[in-house]
């Protein structure tokens, strides 16, 4: 019977080909999944530890939570000195860390995709572990050298003068070296390296450092070092191993960009293994039913039914072991085109080499295997319903099995959980996580539900979308709505399988609409200013001077600085906002509860206003108190009036002078200038932007400009999410040329007729991208609705944050139009084999 | 002993005034080495009475032993089993499996049932059908007379009880139809078959040692070695 399987398969190459396909795709897509994301975090591994291989002890400042921050909280420099003199120390080096970008002829040279500008001042040689490829370290005041990327990059040579971008405005600084960092690609960050005098005096660390790189001395292990140290040193020091360091910071990396990146990836790769399910449960289905009559002559000649499943399923087994394996294959493959893909966009994450770790494959393996063989569980089982007398039959067909009457209903039971669960991911409390999962498993059956459902529609449906192309075509037109109808369960499985990519495509429309809508409207109500200022990558710190700059050119009525941080509010990490005494100049609060613009002077050192949402969060009315807290110190503020800004100021709002005795650092997020009334906008502008020459990382642009950056964004991102959902959409193309070419192998002996009663081979043509166009439009339809209806959802649980629902008009016609030449280009080989079928054989085929 | 036997059979199809009354009441009985055909006009029942003494359909009323074993009442498994055992099948169409070579469609029931090969049965088999030279030809390469050829050793070579043919010369001309009736006849002679076979082609049936004749779901005629005048007149008398 095994032999008996394989033969078959031999056989049906064609159609284990097709079948594999769909697998291949969704394995790749696990497996690209494991190896972009180890790619990333091994890179991120790599370059903490390197940084640390010289160092057996760190010292930092200790905070009181974890910051995520390029600007470490500062040691007294004294320090350094005081714990070299230590016993068991062999050497100390304190540097300070800054970001800023390198100025190459007057550009700014910044670092792509959000990764860090880094400035480092130099330490002692053994703590170094950059590798030189020409030129030397810096020493002098004045001197920089760089990472090989960026010098390449921007064509920088030893001994070029070059500006570096400081709190202190631009320095002019000369190029002393080029040096390699760490084993993988540093991603879009740049490094430069400059002398511990000039950074302390350019970074705001006059007297003080960032870090302590500790060297023990010979038969010391850094663990017992770093015993001693935290025995001698202050709890204000925080006392780490260089292991330890690197370890923190890679989990640290893992926590915030992996919490993101590993479940979003994922979901694409589940998309595309769902998919792929759909359609590898059609054609084991079309298969079964198609074999029925040599199904019936095996149980005549004494199968039991059992023999029948088994031998399915190892025929199921054999595609998914060789299709997984492919597929892993495949996966480096995607691995390297989303890799490309993240760079497109503009992702500046650094990659090592591809790794392709032994539990990529296993779980890549399993995930294919395990989903071939549920996919082909349902129609190897329908096989034994198969009767024997079926082999002494014209037309075998497998009656309905004992639950085909309750099948609309349980599907109907079915969707209606998928929905409710869907809702309730999105509306309860809980963690993300399990919130998350509810949403996808309730996609998924609803996904499920209504691929079966939809069989019950497809023959008014393809009566619909099949008018059109019998007005074009009424021959090919007619009969090809007639085929697509005529087994709606075969039509709705492959249109289903197609809705999934379409429904997911459209639910990011909305959602992308809905989240430009929010923030062009956030800038429309709450922004009075004209101009806004930002550094070009936007997560950037504009100096402190930039504040008077602006203020001090001629039109310009008021400049209001923005300040973020991260605080600990109520026991949570939080993202908090600071702004001067004069900001409701220049912004606009939509003030609850009767607070007014008054509250924005009153801040003060210990008054807050509070977002709506975070004070219905806590319960919080004017006169409480609400306890923040910085990484080195708290403080505890009283509540003055409450606002409603879910987009640009959440959660909080204080004044600086409470900002300052939580951070050693002001973080310039944003800095808004309104002109004076009078002022001609054009010249003011122009005036402003002379004005920030000097600042070449900073960005000035006028609100509709800044609208068009953002939006820009969120399409870029799209334009990612739309390529990932690619794959799963081609996987459901390959489902739609299966069936086809199934479909037409079915209906030779009918082709053979039509065309023997005169039907040309275009009219055959014809019928067949007909019925594929008919097919996936269905799909498309489907999708649409089903994507409509989870954007309108999603949108209705992000009400708070100010996104509204919109129908994209524009993008749903594009999908329809792309899907139904989407079915055109998959129906080409099987119309051509269909069109070359010789009418004699065809009368006389079986 | 019979080898076949039923006894009222009655069969209908449907609930009723629609009911369809395939079979009324049969009564047959086939002895160990006989070469039955059943004739009949279209609709006579013929096919129905064949697959429900097959065990492929379930009588409405009445019983039907097979080598002896009551076989109504029997569930799927019981059936599977005794399909391993006692019953052949041959198709209108052959039904031979396309990617097995003809000595492997020939040996497939003896592979389903996981029996030990029996090598000297099966060359003994295959000379009888004249295919030794063509053991290892898949069916795409056989002529349809050579398919069937096959078609009649697989249903062979599990020494079944009875073997059912149904319309076994139906696909195939004149000259290679009398072919495969004398092998059929040979399989009764020389290897002691019992076959049952469906038929509405005179001349196969005149190379049976009986002809069952059915009209309306009943049996009208039953007769030893006839002829082929014999047999037109019967079935001229049935228009």
């Amino acid at each position: 019977m095994i032999r008996l399987a394989l033969r078959g398969l031999a056989t049906r190459k064609l159609r284990a080909a097709l079948s594999a396909l769909a697998i291949v795709l969704g394995v790749g897509m696990v497996a690209a999944t494991f190896v972009v994301t180890d790619r990333i975090f091994g890179a991120f591994d790599e370059i903490f530890a390197t940084a640390n291989k010289g160092t057996d002890v760190l010292l930092t400042r200790a905070t009181k939570f974890d910051v995520s921050s390029l600007r470490l909280e500062p040691l007294d420099a004294d320090l350094v000195a005081r714990v070299a003199a230590l016993p068991g120390v062999a050497e100390t080096s304190g540097s300070v860390q800054g970001d800023g970008a390198l100025v190459v002829d007057g550009k700014t040279a910044e670092a792509v995709g959000g990764a860090p500008d880094l400035v480092i001042s130099s330490s002692a040689q053994r703590f170094d572990q950059n590798v030189y490829v020409s030129g030397k370290r810096p020493v002098n005041p004045g001197e920089i050298s760089i990472d090989k990327d960026l010098a390449d990059r921007k064509k920088v040579r030893i001994g070029q003068a070059v500006g570096l971008q400081t709190d202190v405005g631009v320095k002019p600084v000369t190029v002393t070296g080029i040096f390699k960092f760490a084993n993988a690609s540093l991603g879009g960050a740049t490094i430069k390296i400059i002398p511990l005098a000039d950074a302390q005096a350019w970074f705001g660390r006059a007297g003080q450092v960032s870090l302590i790189n500790v060297a023990a001395k010979d038969g010391i292990s850094p663990g017992q070092l770093s015993q001693q140290l935290r025995a001698a040193l202050p709890p204000s020091v925080k006392v780490q191993t260089g292991d330890e360091n690197a370890k923190e910071q890679s989990k640290q990396i893992n926590d915030q960009l992996g919490a993101f990146l590993r479940p979003a990836l994922f979901t694409f790769a589940g998309v595309s293994v769902l998919v792929g399910i759909f359609t590898i449960f059609n054609i084991f289905a079309i298969t079964v039913a198609q074999r029925a009559r040599e199904l019936a002559m095996l149980r005549t000649l004494g199968a039991a039914k059992g023999q029948l499943v088994r031998s399915l399923m190892l025929e199921a087994l054999v595609i998914g072991v060789i299709a997984s394996v492919l597929g892993v294959l495949a996966g480096i493959g995607l691995a390297v085109l989303i890799s490309g893909l993240f760079d497109a966009v503009g992702f500046g994450l650094p990659t090592t080499g591809i790794v392709v770790k032994p539990r990529t494959v296993v779980i890549a393996l399993t995930v294919g295997i395990v989903t071939t063989l549920l996919a082909a569980l349902i129609p190897a089982l329908r096989a034994t319903r198969v009767s024997p007398i079926a082999a002494l039959r014209e037309g075998a067909i497998i009656p309905p099995g004992r639950f085909a009457r309750v099948t609309p209903y349980l599907a109907g039971l079915v969707t209606l959980g998928g929905l409710l669960l869907l809702i309730a991911g999105l509306t309860t409390s809980g963690s993300t996580q399990q919130r998350l999962s509810q949403v996808a498993f309730g996609a998924v059956l609803v996904f499920v539900g209504v691929g079966t459902l939809s069989r019950y529609i497809i023959r008014p449906l393809a009566r619909l979308v099949g008018a059109p192309i019998q007005v074009i075509s009424p021959t090919a037109g007619g009969l090809a709505r007639e085929n697509a109808g005529r087994n709606p369960a075969r039509t709705a499985a492959t249109a289903a399988a197609l809705m999934i990519g379409v429904a997911l495509v459209v639910f990011t429309g909305v959602l992308a609409e809905g989240l430009k809508g929010s923030f062009t409207d956030a800038i429309d109500r709450s922004v009075k200013s004209d101009l806004i200022i930002q550094t070009k990558n936007q997560s950037g710190t504009l100096p402190e001077g930039t504040v008077v700059r602006a203020a001090n050119v001629a039109g310009v009525a008021a400049a209001a600085p923005t300040y973020f941080a991260q605080a600990r509010v109520f026991r949570e990490t939080q993202f908090i906002n600071a702004v001067p005494a004069d900001a409701a100049n220049v912004y606009k609060l939509d003030w609850q509860r009767g607070a007014t613009d008054a509250l924005v002077g009153k801040l003060g050192a210990d008054g807050v206003i509070v977002e709506k949402d975070f004070a219905a969060t806590h319960s919080l009315v004017p006169g409480d108190t609400v306890t923040v807290t910085g990484p080195t110190g708290s403080v505890k503020l009283r509540v003055l009036g409450e606002y409603k800004d879910p987009t640009l100021f959440r959660t909080l709002t204080m004044g600086t002078a409470a900002y300052d005795k939580l951070f050693t650092d002001r973080r310039l997020g944003v800095l808004s200038v309104k002109f004076a009334t009078g002022a001609d906008p054009s010249a003011t502008t122009a005036a402003v932007k002379r004005a920030f020459e000097a600042y070449p990382s900073a960005k000035v642009q006028s609100n509709a400009e800044f609208k068009k950056t953002v939006s820009g964004q969120i399409d870029g991102l799209l334009a990612l999410l739309y390529v990932l959902l690619a794959i799963s959409v081609v996987i459901s193309l390959f489902g739609i040329v299966t069936t086809l070419v199934l479909s037409v192998f079915e209906r030779t002996r009918e082709i053979g007729m039509i065309r023997a009663v005169g039907a040309t081979r275009g009219q055959i043509r014809g019928i067949v991208c007909s019925e594929s166009v008919i097919t996936s439009t269905i799909g498309a339809i489907l999708g649409i609705g089903l994507g409509l209806v989870f954007g309108w959802l999603m949108t209705k649980a992000l009400e708070d944050q100010g996104i509204r629902f919109s129908v994209p008009v524009g993008q749903l016609v594009i999908v329809l139009v792309v899907a139904m030449i989407a079915g055109l280009l998959a129906a080409i080989y099987p119309a051509r084999r269909a069109s070359r079928l010789n009418i004699l054989d065809s009368l006389h085929y079986e | 002993m019979a080898v076949v036997q039923s006894q009222s059979l009655t069969k209908v199809y449907g609930t009723g005034d629609s009911a369809v009354h395939a079979l009324r009441g049969v009564d047959v009985r086939v002895e160990p080495g006989q070469f039955v055909a059943i004739m009949g006009p279209s609709g006579s029942g013929k096919s129905t009475l064949m697959h429900i003494l097959a065990g492929l359909d379930r009588p409405t009323a009445g019983t039907v032993t097979i080598d002896g074993v009551d076989i109504s009442g029997m569930r799927d498994k019981e059936l599977t089993l005794l399909r391993r055992t006692k019953v052949g099948f041959i198709f209108q169409a052959f039904n031979l499996l396309p990617m097995l070579t003809a000595e492997e469609n020939v040996l497939l029931p003896e592979t389903i049932a996981g029996r030990k090969v029996d090598r000297s049965w099966t060359d003994e088999l295959m000379a009888q059908v004249g295919l030794a030279d063509r053991r290892t030809h898949r069916p795409a390469a056989l002529s349809g007379g050579q398919q069937q050829r096959v078609a009649i050793a697989r249903a062979l070579v599990s020494r079944p009880a009875v073997i059912f043919a149904d319309e076994p010369t139906g696909n195939l001309d004149s000259k290679t139809g009398g072919e495969i009736l004398h092998l059929l006849q040979e399989s009764v002679t020389g290897l002691g078959a019992t076959i049952l076979m469906v038929t509405h082609d005179v001349r196969a049936a005149t190379m049976a040692n009986r002809v069952i004749f059915l009209q309306d779901g009943q049996i009208v005629d039953d007769r030893a070695d006839p002829g082929a005048e014999e047999i037109f007149e019967v079935v001229r008398g049935l228009e």
